[in-house]
């Protein structure tokens, strides 16, 4: 889940400045978002890139 | 307005009034620009007018036709261009701060095949600042209002073309298209518009928001003149005409989760494709499996493509950026390597699955927007009883043809309960833009929805 700690720590990894609170609220709203919707996402339905080289 | 302008106001008419000397170049210019003058204190459609440039233009294209030459098919006729299309002889700014004085050099490749097809610029439009985002409510122009109701928004992110239009400013306007960009404010005010077949259109010289999903196009009344405009911009010749009526024509309506729609919004949808239906059109009803996930995917792939190209200007002056644009890029940087690729590959069969429901049937049918433009500064619009925030409600259904990258084309089917228009859309196979265009040009000869116009208070 992110929060506005876990987005402050990997902003300062990536060496980048601090968001004000508002932003960063955002921020943190629309990436946890869409990690639940990439928690969501069917892995059955994820194509093999090995299998479309191997068509071509 | 000059009496000798055609009351018809489509870029056909125009174009072919000024090829028999009826009117003049430079008296459809004048005309253009009397409208904008009335609209634009209350519309802010454009960015930007170049009255003196449209007007030397039109004065130029007048001595050129006394002379026998004609440039091309829109010879003497204002068009406006969306503001993230560079052109050489007006600033780019992506309605953003952005930029600053930074000129952005050069010019589109479709912008530079329309003038020279005789297509005069009048301007740039309007638009949701770099194109991220579906109201026209945050530009550093200020915002843009529907002709139809100015409390209302013209939706975007190219809602000042859509209002130019709507308005009659002019009779083509370019828009873009990442997610619904032009069908979105099409549908909002009441005209036609079309995301052609990724890859269709060259999008050199269109400032990019996600490449993998932009898509240049035109926006205008009618079905016909997108389809001169989508020639000209495209390069080629429009095919001969193939479907002159909807018999035989198999239509897939999308029903199901997430395509939920307003009341109004349906009936006016069911209407339009009773109509199609009783040209001789087969209905059947179809459903997108795993919508849900797709509209989710399509927002991470926008938004770590979109960070990545605004990686420099994002460092280099974030403040530049409205709040609601600079958050977008900001949890854009955050997506990680490995999600953008795992959305990619749910996309590629995605993309089979909903092409293989296209051997099924002909054309997708559905509403372009599950409801009528948003009252301005509404956070929030209820679908069938469910609250979304207005960006999801706009990109909630046009998101499908950026996704999968198939042609789809807004096309207006009557006014919604508060007499704001309704859109609905067509989507055809990859490559069959002109197809549609014919679809969506016999629906008009069906109807006259799209001859509707806004009495602005």
């Amino acid at each position: 889940m992110w929060s506005l700690q876990r987005l402050d720590a990997q902003r300062k990894d990536a060496e980048l400045p601090p968001l004000d609170e508002a932003l960063a609220e955002e921020v943190v709203t629309l990436l946890s978002d869409l990690e639940e919707a990439f928690k969501r996402l069917p892995a059955v339905a994820l194509a093999d890139p090995t299998k479309e080289l191997c068509d071509e | 307005m000059s009496e000798a302008v055609p009351s018809n106001l489509t870029a056909t008419a125009l174009a072919s009034a000024i090829r028999r000397r009826e009117v003049s170049a430079v008296e459809v210019v004048r005309r253009s620009l009397a409208a904008i003058d009335r609209s634009q204190s209350r519309t802010n459609a454009f960015t930007m007018i170049d009255v003196e440039g449209a007007l030397n233009q039109a004065t130029d294209a007048d001595r050129r036709l006394a002379c026998g030459r004609i440039s091309g098919p829109l010879h003497g006729v204002p068009i406006a261009v969306k503001d993230n299309y560079l052109t050489h002889n007006l600033p780019t700014t992506a309605a953003s701060r952005v930029l600053g004085d930074r000129p952005l050099l050069g010019e589109a490749t479709v912008v530079s095949r329309l003038r020279q097809a005789g297509a005069i610029i009048i301007g740039k439009t309007n638009m949701h600042e770099w194109a991220y985002g579906a109201t026209n409510e945050v530009s550093a122009y200020g915002p843009t209002r529907n002709p139809w109701n100015l409390e209302h928004i013209t939706g975007g992110s190219s809602g000042g073309s859509g209002a130019a239009v709507a308005a009659d400013m002019v009779t083509i306007a370019l828009g873009s298209d990442t997610g619904g960009s032009i069908r979105i404010p099409a549908a909002a005010c009441g005209i036609s518009g079309i995301k052609p077949t990724y890859g269709t259109l060259s999008p050199d010289g269109l400032l990019p928001l996600s490449w993998s999903f932009d898509c240049a196009g035109p926006m205008a009344r009618t079905a016909q003149d997108l389809a001169v405009a989508l020639q000209i911009m495209a390069g080629v010749k429009r095919p001969e005409r193939i479907v002159r009526t909807f018999s035989g024509v198999r239509l897939g309506v999308i029903a199901g989760r997430g395509f939920e729609c307003a009341t109004d919004v349906a009936a006016r949808v069911n209407d339009a494709i009773e109509a199609i239906v009783r040209d001789g059109a087969l209905r059947s009803s179809v459903t997108i499996v795993d919508a849900g996930h797709g509209f989710s995917m399509w927002k991470a792939i926008m938004f770590a493509e979109a960070s990545a190209y605004h990686k420099t200007y994002l460092t280099e002056a974030p403040e530049g950026y409205a709040p609601g644009v600079r958050s977008q890029l900001e949890a854009g940087r955050c997506i990680a390597a490995i999600d953008y690729i795992a959305a990619q590959q749910f996309r590629t069969v995605f993309v089979q699955q909903v092409k293989a429901l296209l051997e099924s049937v002909d054309i997708l049918v559905m509403p372009t927007l599950p409801v009528t433009a948003p009252r301005a500064g509404a956070n929030c619009v209820t679908i069938a009883g469910r609250e979304t925030s207005t960006q999801d409600a706009m990109t909630c259904m046009p998101w499908l043809a950026n996704f999968t990258g198939l042609p789809a084309v807004s096309i207006p089917c009557g006014p919604g309960s508060s007499n704001l228009p309704v859109g609905m859309t067509l989507i055809g196979r990859a490559g069959s833009d002109f197809t549609l265009l014919d679809m969506a040009e016999r629906f008009q000869a069906l109807t006259s929805w799209h001859d509707l116009r806004p009495e602005m208070q």
